[in-house]
Order: C-alpha cells, then sequence, then structure tokens
C-alpha cells in the first residue's frame, strides 16, 4: 500500500454496517431515555458483552462499539449515559488487575440486572488521601483503583465502606459523585497492576466518557441552532446576527473536532496509549469547555435556568472533564 | 508581581461602610459562613438578616436627600465596597437590601413625592427591597421591543403582561416594571410603573431555580388587569424633555453595570486566591511539579487581568459620579471583567481537577455563578454592539467639531 492509500485507509469517516447498526439502535435507545420505565438494562444494549474482549464478539478493534453507543446515550443524557456505562469501566479496571473473581461476579450481577459496580479513584499525596466516588446509587460494590507512588492497585469493595460526603455535582438522579479526603483506605493487598494493562484501562474509560461529552456536545449544538432559529430579537431570528452566528459556527468546530479526534484515537491499535489517552482528554475538555459555554449563551437568561438542556450540561461536562483529566493523568 | 491592592481596597470599603453605619467585617464574614447553604437551598433565610443592622443596607444606595443616615458618596468608595461583597459571594452581592436597580429610574423619573414616599420605605430596621422589570419571556437584549401592555383608565393605568428574570423579584416591597403605553412609538411609548407588592392583580408566578447566582431570586411575574393608580406612574412634567422612560432604564444600567463589573472583579480575587491556595497547598495531583517560577508568573498573570478589570469598572463609575457620558465605558468593563471571570474559573477547573468537587471548595460554585455575568444586565454581544457603535458615534462627533475648527 502506497503511503496515501495508507493515510486515507487510516482515515476513513464511513461507518461499517456494523457501526451504523449499533448507533442506530444506541439511538433509538436513548430516545427513550425521557419515558417512564423505558432503558436501563445493561442486556438491552449488549453492554455487559463489552465488558469483555470485543473482538470475540466479531468486532474488529477499529470499530469501537462502546465509543459508539456512549455518544449516542451521552447525546440522550449524560447524566443516564454516565449511570449506564459506568459498570464498563470498573469491570475494565477489574480485569487488568486479573481479578477475575471479582469481575464475574460484578458482571454476573449486573448482567442480572442488578446493578453494575461503582468505580472509585483514590490518589494518596503526604499521608492524605483524595477520594472520589462515582456510582449509581443501588451499587452494591465499587471498584476502588488506589494510585500510590510506587504503582496502582485495585480492589473491589463493598459500596459502604467508601461513603463519603456526596456532592451533588451530577444533579439529583440517581448517579452520585462523592468526593472524600483523609486517611487513606490501606485495604489493597496484592500486586500493582500492570502497567500497559492499566494504562489500556485507562484509555478505554477517558474514550467511553469523552465519548459521552462529545454526544452531549452534539445534543447541546444542535438545541443552540434550534433554539437561535426560533428565538428573534431585533425583528429576527438571533441565528442572523452575526455575533450569534460566529458563536454557532466555533461550537460546532469544536465538536465536529472533537468527535473525529475521538473517532480517530478509538479506532487505532496505540490508541489506548497514556499519549494518546492525554492528546484526547486535553482536546476534549478544550471542546468541551467552548460548546457548553457558548450554547448556553445562545439561550442566555433561557439556559441559565438549572433545570434547562444548557444549563444541565454545562454542570455535568465540568465535572465529566475533570473526571476524564483524571483518569487520563493516571500513571503506573 | 502586579499588586492587586487588596488591603488598601478592604480598608477604603471598611472606611466607608462604617460611616454608614454598616458593621462590614459581620456582614462579609456572614456572607462567607452562609453561601454554601445558600447554593444548595436558594435561599437566603430571614435570620440572615438580624446579625446585624439591616437599616443602612436599606439606605446605602438611596439618594442622601431620603436618607435619615450618611450614605457612601464615592464613587471609588461604593466600587470597594461591592468589590469586597463580591469577593464574599457575587449572589449575596446583588441581593443586598436596597433599592438596587429600581433606584436610577425612581431617581431620574420619580417626581419628589414620589421619591420621598418610595426611598423612605428604606428607612426600616427590616429588610426591603426595590426591583426592576422589563425582560419578558420573549424579549430580553431588544428591550425596547416589550409586549406588557399599560392601558389608560379613569385614575390610572391597567397593566396586562408577564416578567422574567427579575432579581429580588420575590421579595421586593415594590417592582419599577416597564410597560408600554403604545407600542407603534417604539422606545417613547414605554413608561415606567411602580407596582406595590400586593397589588390586585399583580402576582409572583415562582421564583426560578437556577444554575447560579442563587440567592439572588429571580423570579417570573405577571400582570393580569393589575390596576396601578396614577401617581404610581413614574413621570410628569418634572421630567426633562431630554428624557424618556427607556432612557432612564439606560440610566439604570449605566449606573449598575460599573457595580456589577466590581462584583465581578471581588469574585476573580477570590477565584485567583483558591487557586493560589490549592497551589501552596501542594499543587495539582499527580501533576509535575509547578516550581516557584511558573507559579509566580501563572498568579501575576491574574492579578494583572484583575487589575486592568478593576481599572475600567472605577474609571466607569467614577465617570458616572462626575456626570460624564459613560455607557461605553461601562459596558466596556462589565464585557471585560464578565470575559475574564469566565477565564479564571475554567482555568481554576484545569488546576485543581476533581479537587474542586469537593463538598468545601467553591469552586464548582464559582463555575456556575460565573456564566451569569456575561448575560445579565445585557449580554455580552449587546454589550461589544453598544462598545463599537458607542465609540464610533464619539469619533464621528469628534470629528465634525475638528472640521468646524
Ligand atoms: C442573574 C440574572 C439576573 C437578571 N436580573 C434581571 C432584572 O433584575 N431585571 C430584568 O429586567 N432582567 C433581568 N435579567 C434578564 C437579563 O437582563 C436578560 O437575560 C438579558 O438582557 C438577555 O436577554 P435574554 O436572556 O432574553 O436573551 P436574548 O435577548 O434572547 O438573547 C439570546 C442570545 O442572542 C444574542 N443576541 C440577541 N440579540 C443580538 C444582537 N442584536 N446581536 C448579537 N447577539 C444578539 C444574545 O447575546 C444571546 O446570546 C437577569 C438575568 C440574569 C441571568
Amino acid at each position: 500500500m502506497n503511503l496515501e492509500d495508507a493515510l486515507i485507509d487510516s482515515i476513513s469517516f464511513a461507518m461499517t454496517p456494523l457501526q451504523q447498526s449499533i448507533r442506530d439502535s444506541a439511538e433509538r435507545f436513548a430516545r427513550n431515555f425521557g419515558r417512564d420505565g423505558e432503558g436501563g438494562r445493561p442486556g438491552d444494549l449488549g453492554l455487559d458483552a463489552l465488558a469483555g474482549d470485543i473482538t470475540e464478539l466479531g468486532f474488529a478493534r477499529s470499530e469501537f462499539p462502546a465509543v459508539l453507543i456512549a455518544e449516542e446515550l451521552g447525546a440522550g443524557d449524560a447524566v443516564k449515559a454516565l449511570e449506564l456505562l459506568l459498570p464498563l469501566p470498573a469491570l475494565w479496571f477489574l480485569a487488568a488487575a486479573g481479578r477475575s473473581a471479582d469481575f464475574d461476579r460484578c458482571l454476573q450481577r449486573w448482567s442480572a440486572g442488578l446493578g453494575g459496580p461503582g468505580l472509585a479513584i483514590q490518589r494518596e499525596q503526604g499521608g492524605q488521601a483524595r477520594l472520589w466516588t462515582l456510582s449509581a446509587t443501588p451499587a452494591e460494590e465499587v471498584v476502588l483503583v488506589d494510585v500510590q507512588e510506587e504503582g496502582v492497585r485495585v480492589d473491589c469493595l463493598p459500596a459502604s465502606r467508601l461513603a463519603g460526603t456526596i456532592s451533588p455535582v451530577l444533579g439529583d438522579g440517581p448517579l452520585h459523585l462523592t468526593m472524600g479526603r483523609g486517611d487513606p483506605l490501606h485495604t489493597l493487598s496484592g500486586d500493582c497492576v500492570d502497567r500497559d494493562a492499566l494504562a489500556s484501562a485507562c484509555g478505554e474509560t477517558v474514550q467511553l466518557f469523552s465519548a459521552i461529552l462529545v454526544g452531549a456536545m452534539r445534543c447541546c449544538t444542535e438545541a443552540a441552532y434550534d433554539y437561535a432559529d426560533q428565538r428573534k430579537s431585533f425583528g429576527r431570528p438571533i441565528s442572523h446576527h452575526q455575533a450569534v452566528a460566529i458563536r454557532l459556527a466555533d461550537t460546532l468546530i469544536a465538536c465536529q473536532g472533537a468527535e473525529l479526534l475521538l473517532h480517530r484515537i478509538a479506532s487505532v491499535e496505540s490508541g489506548r496509549d497514556r499519549e494518546d489517552a492525554r492528546l484526547l482528554s486535553g482536546q476534549v475538555a478544550a471542546a468541551s469547555r467552548i460548546v457548553f459555554r457558548d450554547a448556553l449563551q445562545v439561550f442566555a437568561a433561557h439556559g441559565y435556568i438549572a433545570e434547562s438542556l444548557a444549563a444541565k450540561n454545562y454542570r455535568v461536562s465540568n465535572a465529566l472533564v475533570a473526571m476524564i483529566d483524571a483518569i487520563a493523568a493516571i500513571d503506573g | 508581581m502586579t499588586k492587586l491592592d487588596e488591603k488598601r481596597v478592604f480598608e477604603l470599603a471598611h472606611q466607608r461602610a462604617v460611616e454608614c453605619g454598616i458593621d462590614f467585617k459581620t456582614l462579609t464574614q456572614a456572607i462567607d459562613g452562609a453561601t454554601l447553604a445558600t447554593d444548595r437551598t436558594g435561599e437566603i433565610p430571614d435570620s440572615f438578616w438580624t446579625q446585624f443592622d439591616v437599616r443602612p443596607l436599606n439606605l446605602n444606595w438611596v439618594p442622601d436627600a431620603y436618607s435619615s443616615r450618611p450614605t457612601v458618596h464615592s464613587a471609588l468608595g461604593r466600587a470597594a465596597m461591592v468589590e469586597e461583597l463580591g469577593y464574599a459571594d457575587p449572589g449575596y452581592a446583588i441581593s443586598m437590601p436596597g433599592p438596587g436597580l429600581s433606584m436610577p429610574p425612581l431617581a431620574a423619573l420619580g417626581n419628589p413625592e414620589q421619591q420621598s414616599l418610595h426611598f423612605g420605605r428604606f428607612d426600616s430596621d427590616i429588610p426591603r427591597w426595590g426591583a426592576f422589570a422589563i425582560t419578558e419571556p420573549s424579549v430580553g437584549s431588544d428591550a425596547t421591543a416589550i409586549h406588557t401592555s399599560a392601558r389608560k383608565t379613569t385614575g390610572g393605568y391597567v397593566l396586562n403582561g408577564q416578567k422574567c428574570f427579575i432579581t429580588n423579584g420575590a421579595r421586593a416591597d415594590y417592582v419599577i416594571v416597564f410597560a408600554n403605553i403604545a407600542r407603534d412609538r417604539g422606545r417613547f411609548g414605554i413608561r415606567a410603573f411602580l407596582v406595590e407588592r400586593g397589588t390586585a392583580g399583580f402576582s409572583v408566578d415562582r421564583v426560578e431555580d437556577m444554575l447560579g447566582l442563587r440567592g439572588s431570586m429571580l423570579t417570573a411575574l405577571s400582570f393580569e388587569d393589575c390596576r396601578v393608580p396614577e401617581e404610581n406612574l413614574l413621570w410628569g412634567a418634572h421630567v426633562g424633555r431630554h428624557l424618556d422612560a427607556f432612557a432612564a432604564a439606560q440610566g439604570a444600567w449605566d449606573f449598575m453595570r460599573p457595580m456589577l463589573s466590581c462584583i465581578i472583579v471581588g469574585f476573580c480575587r477570590r477565584t485567583r486566591d483558591l487557586i493560589a491556595q490549592y497551589i501552596a497547598g501542594g499543587g495539582p495531583d499527580g501533576r509535575p511539579d509547578w516550581g516557584q517560577a511558573r507559579v509566580e508568573r501563572y498568579l501575576a498573570d491574574m492579578d494583572r487581568e484583575i487589575m486592568t478589570a478593576r481599572l475600567l469598572a472605577w474609571q466607569a463609575a467614577w465617570k458616572y459620579e462626575q456626570g460624564e457620558a459613560m455607557s461605553r465605558d461601562a459596558s466596556m468593563a462589565k464585557a471585560y471583567a464578565s470575559r475574564l471571570a469566565q477565564q479564571l474559573v475554567e482555568k481554576a477547573m484545569d488546576v485543581l481537577g476533581m479537587a474542586a468537587f469537593e463538598p468545601s471548595s467553591r469552586l464548582e460554585k464559582a463555575w456556575r455563578d460565573a456564566k451569569a455575568f456575561d448575560i445579565l444586565e445585557g449580554t455580552g454581544d449587546m454589550q461589544r454592539q453598544m462598545i463599537a457603535s458607542l465609540h464610533r458615534r464619539e469619533r464621528t462627533s469628534r470629528q465634525i467639531q475638528l472640521r468646524a475648527a
């Protein structure tokens, strides 16, 4: 293959039929988010199957199904997407640490609709620990990723052991972000996780969370365009005012750029490396700042109401960006 | 490193407050202690106002002629005070008792009896608020296009329409409502009415649950065949021919934008201090050591920008006091300060990462508060349009003068 063909091959923007169908079903699933009693079981989308090796499911690595699903769910509702998908990274960390018994037990519970594990990251510094936990309220177990100087250990603990102060950053839904600071939880034993396996779990998690954010960006951008065409000031739709048009254009550029980079990184073998994870986290953070700030600005005071789509995403994206950054910064 | 002169600003604020009888230290400390709870509940409990003498707060912006107590005279004194309040909490700063944004139109359009009666009510030991209502569900930036109507009847007017996002709307004793007596006359058909709380046909529909500045009680109001007596129309022969009600609304923004900019400057200083504290306490988790030189440059950059924001705000406030044309300066101050606030919270988030979400951290709240600054009292886009068009107008008139000379 000559150089040009090889490059073209590596940047194919076309989706395979399998990708297209995953995307479509995730989109249909996300459309039901707002309806009572709909959605929520991992089996409905085959999410639990994505905890293992996707090539065993017949996917090529370059088809990144988890990312495609996360993006569509994020476009539906970022918090719900996070709630649904959260067990995946928890399981990936267990797999990276070779804790197969915990992995099997957690996966079984999740597949049976009994709730998946939450995820907690502990980082020790100068004898003090900072701990954040993200879990759906019914989570019974939490996978703790303990980042220490000498390496990273992973354990699976009852959620009650990690109860911290609840910080309602993600709204009043069932998803809780808890933050704590204090004595480190020294329960972890055994070897540190292999560096490459750890990088891979981190890389996949960064991609998954970034995809939720990219989906939310797309949704918010489209909503801003809709609003700008409907809302009038000085006798014309606000989209006709250059200042608004420029903001809408910048929002779209940021959103599209982040999506392309996400797909590019998700499709290549090196995409789960530390460097790529940091690259992606940096770009998604930068794009997200632009999109959620500027989309809210288009709605102005109406977008500043806490329950509005723009306000919710402005708030949630901030937490997601910080989480992605924290996970990308984990080094074994 | 550029000095932010915090000590002298605080001293000035403190001195001026003491001269008016405001226990500034207790006030700012009380705000500091209450801010996170208010952020959770969206309320400032009544008990908050019992911790100090509220009369001087009520009277703070009341014109001297109608105040029983000395008020803050100088633009700089006012600027320093609101900067310190903004440092304590910007949501509280805009929720302080007193006439607030309703002061300039009442002062400009009200006759002496109206002013005496309505400013007089602030001479009280219980907190009292005035509110200013122009924004409507379908009209914001284009404020001359308001739909609320005022129909003349015997003895007064009948108001119909809706207002939204009115600061302190649910706690206000009265609201200055801008309504149209003749829509076809554009801005010249607009009049200002003082509507008392409890007037039949006037209702507080809801207090909005906002993303930030949550103590400020942004309220949706409605007027259904609301009868307002003639004496509550702020208009008459005493209003000079050069003034219309909409110009008085603009006068309110001219007065308030520099003050709001100072509140934002205080907010920026607080954000800067939170970042500095965090770096001093060990710095970002898992990231390479910053090194003294880099930290200093980083903080100095913020100081430089905060200082610039403050100078723009002070200049606008000072020009207002001198009676000079300053709409352009007020817009510049507000546009610069709001953008800076957003940049600083973004920086803070980048530096602190997950640590910003610890329950005791104010940064997640700051992140939400900051977004309001570019919206209230005119969006950044509108400020920039005004800056450019007012500056062009000024250049043209200067050129004409030069040519004539
Ligand atoms: C915290 C807070 C406090 C407030 N307090 C009060 C109060 O006490 N009293 C009161 O009356 N109102 C108040 N408001 C309302 C505020 O004044 C309006 O939100 C503001 O004027 C913008 O109006 P809007 O939200 O309807 O946005 P819109 O006017 O609908 O604007 C939407 C978007 O279009 C842009 N846009 C519109 N026209 C143009 C144009 N010609 N050129 C370029 N861009 C344009 C805007 O910049 C914005 O990004 C408050 C709002 C907030 C958030």
